[in-house]
């Protein structure tokens, strides 16, 4: 057993890896406080949504509860083998991961007309490409029904434009063209709620300012846990007019 | 492992004081907190909850008690809830109150009173009614044969030696200590409470010891030693750690700690069938992250960062990030680990 993190980004739960053989790994985590525990109950409700809809069946992916008792949560993970993008190398270099989860994105997440479910943190440093396909990882903050249809996929559109630009508003044509074309992708399934589009960053951010409880006591710990909230007014007003130039 | 058999065993064996804690009338006193310090908290207690009437008056000590980083290495254990546990010199029950939360009783011991008063309100602000408290001197410990499946010594066996009082503010490098007489050496008293702490275990018990590393690398680089507030104590030749502690505090070097070697000899001689050995980082109080030591510290990218608390980089913080990387990270030198964790089984 190793610990390998604990009360990150203002968490209040422990992760650690278990290794039963080289082919069987968990993650465990662990928490006996009411915020963990909350995480916890969210990610291992959002881990079985996810392999319950996965089209391949998701049978690479196991959640199960080990331990629960009134104070305390352990749940287990089967560990995923994979590789995963550098987040900080920004928008285009992760283009091939940013593709592959939004395809999947737009395959399995539902919309009725109403409200989606919410990852909550979908970023490159969530997306592992094993050898079944994109798996999205770190269900923690997954609500039912509690975000408008596309949050998630733009969230991870703009946080890794983030790791591009920094302070910067000057997108490269590149990074424009990826987010365009991406959010064709999403528009052509018409399910995207009308205006998103005329200001796609400014609807992300106002998301998630307006809808903090979603992402519990960690965001007041942590503020820039979410880096969309980083942008300044200035960005977001470049960015989604450059966008808008573009499409 | 029904805790009734504990229970059964401390009622036979205790008388129980007015303040509902058993008793074998060994009471002492160890403390950050001076005696008038602690009796005013302890007054509180009894209409407060016990974290805000820590913050009224001693609030940078929120963070060593609460903080839920502290307990994430009894994650080892892998607990299933049902298990019985001591807790060895629980004091603020900075771990008794998380073990409790993960198991199905457990006797935290302590030989200050006031400590058990605060591990009690903590009890009772959780609701745990599975937390029982015997307050007694860990060296004189009555047998409990066979009836505990954890034990938990954390950060208490480098004090075993220690005789009388310590309030850490009147102790801490000075010459208070030179008043204390010892006449058996550290190393013998230490393996004598494992003895007993092995003893009281079941078959199947297993023992949790946390200890910091006496080859820590940053002691090598003028950082003081936690327990006697020394420089180099830790790592000299006993007999030469005696001379700087004479000449310093007037008296021999008592707060023994141990390389991880060490304390796998130490823990075998005591009885122990198996030993499991973890480095823990920056420390065992708040550990950011637990290797198995046999296994190399493979994948550790150290656990300070560049700048501090303020987002400033300052010449100490740099100087203790990099000689974190490069003993540890590129080095793999694990032997330096700043701490140990023991999982050794009866």
């Amino acid at each position: 057993m190793q610990l390998v993190r604990n009360c990150a980004h203002g968490s209040d739960v422990a992760a650690l890896l278990k290794c039963v053989r080289s082919d069987e790994m968990y993650m465990i985590k662990a928490s006996t406080t009411a915020n963990g525990i909350k995480d916890l109950e969210s990610e291992y409700a959002g881990w079985n949504w996810y392999k319950e809809v996965l089209a391949a069946g998701g049978d690479d992916i196991s959640c199960e509860c080990a331990v629960r008792l009134p104070s305390y949560l352990r749940i287990q993970i089967r560990f995923l083998h994979g590789s995963k993008g550098i987040y900080q190398e920004g928008l285009v270099q992760n283009a091939a991961i940013i593709d592959g989860a939004i395809d999947q994105y737009l395959d399995i997440w539902p919309s009725d007309g109403g409200l989606t479910h919410l990852h909550g943190d979908l970023s490159i440093d969530n997306i592992l490409l094993t050898k079944n396909g994109p798996r999205i990882l770190d269900w923690e903050h997954f609500r039912k029904n509690s975000a408008t249809w596309g949050f998630d996929a733009l969230y991870l559109l703009f946080e890794s434009l983030w790791f591009s630009l920094g302070e910067g508003v000057d997108m490269t044509m590149q990074e424009k063209m990826l987010i365009v074309s991406n959010l064709k992708k999403l528009d052509r399934t018409g399910k995207l709620k009308g205006g998103i589009l005329e200001a796609p960053l400014a609807f992300t951010r106002l998301f998630i300012k307006e809808n903090l409880e979603l992402w519990g006591s960690q965001i007041e710990k942590y503020p820039n846990k979410l880096a969309v909230l980083i942008y300044s007014d200035r960005q977001v007003e470049t960015i989604d007019s450059a966008i808008r130039g573009a499409w | 492992m029904e805790n009734n058999a504990l229970r059964d065993e401390l009622d036979s064996l205790c008388e129980v004081d007015e303040s509902g804690f058993y008793s074998l009338g060994e009471e002492g006193y160890w403390s950050l907190l001076n005696e008038e310090e602690y009796n005013n908290l302890a007054e509180k207690l009894e209409t407060m909850p016990a974290r805000a009437a820590l913050k009224e008056n001693f609030s940078d000590m929120d963070d060593i008690i609460f903080s839920p980083k502290r307990d994430a290495g009894l994650e080892i254990l892998e607990l299933t809830g049902e298990e019985v546990c001591i807790d060895y010199g629980c004091m603020w029950g900075a771990l008794t109150i998380p073990l409790a939360k993960r198991a199905k009783y457990v006797l935290a011991i302590d030989q200050t009173k006031n400590s058990l008063k605060f591990v009690k309100a903590r009890a009772r602000d959780e609701k745990l009614d599975n937390v029982g408290l015997l307050c007694h001197n860990l060296k004189r410990m009555p047998v409990l044969k066979n009836k505990v499946d954890v034990a938990l010594v954390n950060g208490v066996l480098e004090w075993i030696p220690e005789e009388g009082k310590v309030e850490i503010k009147e102790y801490w490098g000075k010459n208070d200590q030179k008043k204390r007489e010892h006449s058996v050496d550290p190393r013998t008293q230490q393996l004598n409470f494992l003895k007993i702490v092995r003893e009281n275990l079941a078959d199947d018990g297993r023992l949790y010891l946390a200890i910091e590393n006496r080859y820590d690398y940053k002691m090598f680089f003028g950082i003081q030693d936690p327990h006697s507030g020394l420089l180099f104590t830790s790592f000299l030749p006993r007999w030469l750690a005696d001379v700087v502690s004479k000449a310093t505090v007037g008296r021999k070097y008592v707060n023994w700690i141990y390389s991880f070697g060490e304390i796998d000899e130490l823990l075998k001689e005591a009885g122990y069938s198996s030993v499991e050995l973890y480095a823990s980082f920056p420390d065992y109080r708040f550990p950011e992250c637990i290797y198995r030591y046999d296994k190399g510290l493979e994948g550790f990218n150290g656990t300070r960062g560049w700048r501090g608390p303020d987002g400033k980089f300052a010449p100490r913080r740099v100087i203790g990030r990099a000689l974190e990387l490069l003993i540890l990270k590129y080095l793999k030198l694990k032997f330096f680990s700043p701490s140990i964790i023991a999982i050794a089984k009866k």
